[in-house]
């Protein structure tokens, strides 16, 4: 909503009434004077209730917001760029879709699960920072190592640690940076977005190979991998959204059903069709009905768990 | 969003998502944060409905970009400012996480709210709302006289209510 520049008068008038009552000396006079102005014209009356609804969020202040203010505006870009490479996804950067995380203890660690759906974010130690997607089993033996089961996961490591991650397909070595792992249908993609390289040896591989960022790696327990371009929209679920460029429409399904629980089905002559845009994983059935309104498709619900999509 | 759009919104990201991934990354110096404005950015096109003309794309583009990266500098130096006012208590005094998430989401509130308010006027404001100082405690507190005091109250007043009718 923009205000006109009527309205912004009328709450520039508000505001002085406001202030004046609020003053040590205000008087009886002021009060009324107030009065008569609210009354003599509702949009008077409307600016008013502005001002009250604009003040709303500031009983939920903290005792020392004032300190934390103003101490934050003394904080230069230059200064938020050096503390960003030290504390790069904290507890709050996750936003506000993933659950956040912060435990003190390894122990804590050493089993995690998400179910369908389910996006956690989990911190370790100060600057580090652990995000599992939908449908994930990891584990962590020890402090510094992560077998993972099935799934994806994130890690944003800005201190540097030695990791050692396993997947059924081979042996992972990480030390920092913004790596994501996934393991479905049997692949193991491998996708290093800013950091040190990454070493990689597969069980069935005679020497080791290595990553560098920018570069992402598929491979399975028999092929020889295969190297190409990150590409930063297979990793928009760390944020909660599932992000598409030219997409075929079965693949979107495919990657939509592992947020959804029941059956998904896709007719397979609609690879033909291709998804682009930007959409919100904590809603999958406004995903369904987004890609119904714009492509030329049936989605039929024979129950939530039972879903179609079909040409039209 | 009819086919139409569809096509124009593809032709949008295909055509600009290169050079703005490379500004936003520039900006914030990650380029999976980049990654993740330039998807907010072509969400918010995609949230409006409203396809920009070809000639304007890259200005409009811009403008959203940069009103993101300006939201994301705020979360990022409120954020370190707060940790900084909780570090020296013992950890067993620490809020939950979901409440540090809420006392977050309301600095940032007030903050983005008071953006466009000078220094002094601001903090009189907050002295008021949040300490509940008389207007001569804050005429001390700030070296300033009683009536500048209600000028700086007013104005605060009328500007946090624009900001919040122009969100």
């Amino acid at each position: 909503m923009q205000p006109n520049q009527i309205d912004i008068e009328r709450i520039h008038q508000a505001a002085n009434f406001m202030a004046r009552l609020w003053s040590d000396t205000s008087s009886e006079k002021d009060q009324r004077a107030c009065n008569t102005w609210r009354t003599s014209d509702p949009a008077n009356e409307k600016a008013w209730q502005c001002l009250i609804q604009a003040q709303e969020g500031f009983n939920d202040a903290p005792k020392d917001a004032i300190r934390i203010i103003a101490r934050s505006r003394k904080m230069s870009r230059r200064h938020m760029l050096s503390i960003l490479g030290l504390s790069a996804g904290g507890f709050i950067l996750a936003g506000s879709y993933t659950k956040n995380h912060i435990m003190k203890t390894h122990s804590n660690y050493k089993n995690l699960a998400t179910s369908t759906g389910e996006i956690k974010s989990l911190s370790l130690g100060s600057s580090n920072r652990l995000v599992m997607n939908t449908k994930t089993t990891l584990s962590m033996p020890t402090q510094n190592q992560f077998k993972l089961d099935e799934g994806e996961f994130f890690l944003d490591v800005s201190q540097a640690t030695p990791y050692q991650i396993e997947t059924t397909e081979g042996m992972i070595s990480f030390h920092q940076g913004q790596l994501n792992i996934r393991h479905t249908d049997d692949i193991t993609r491998i996708s290093l977005f800013s950091g040190q390289d990454v070493q990689l040896i597969g069980n069935k591989m005679q020497n080791s190979l290595s990553i560098k960022p920018g570069q992402s790696l598929s491979f399975t327990a028999i092929n020889t991998p295969n190297i190409s371009t990150t590409n930063p929209n297979t990793i928009g679920w760390v944020t909660g959204k599932l992000m598409a460029q030219r997409m075929p429409l079965t693949d979107f399904i495919h990657e939509l059903s592992r947020y959804r629980k029941g059956v998904l089905r896709v007719a397979p002559e609609l690879n033909q069709l291709a998804v682009t845009g930007v959409f919100s994983l904590n809603n999958t059935d406004q995903i369904l009905q987004q890609l119904q309104d714009t492509l030329p498709i049936n989605i039929y619900q024979l129950t939530p768990y039972w879903v179609s999509v079909t040409a039209s | 969003m009819n086919r139409d759009k569809q096509l124009q919104f593809t032709e949008l990201y295909e055509t600009h998502q290169g050079w703005l991934a490379n500004f936003l990354r520039k900006r914030l110096n990650c380029s999976h944060k980049a990654a993740d404005l330039m998807q907010d950015t072509y969400l918010k096109v995609l949230v409006s409905g409203k396809v920009p003309p070809t000639e304007y794309a890259r200005q409009y583009l811009t403008r959203i970009a940069k009103g993101l990266v300006v939201d994301q500098y705020r979360r990022w130096r409120i954020e370190q400012a707060y940790l900084e006012s909780i570090s020296h208590l013992p950890e067993e005094y620490h809020a939950s996480p979901e409440k540090r998430f809420e006392v977050m989401e309301t600095l940032i509130h007030i903050d983005t709210l008071l953006h466009k308010v000078p220094e002094k006027a601001r903090q009189a404001f907050l002295l008021r709302k949040l300490e509940g100082l008389s207007y001569s405690e804050i005429s001390l507190e700030l070296g300033v006289t009683i009536s500048s005091v209600e000028k700086y109250i007013a104005k605060a007043l009328q500007a946090c209510t624009l900001a919040m009718l122009e969100r």
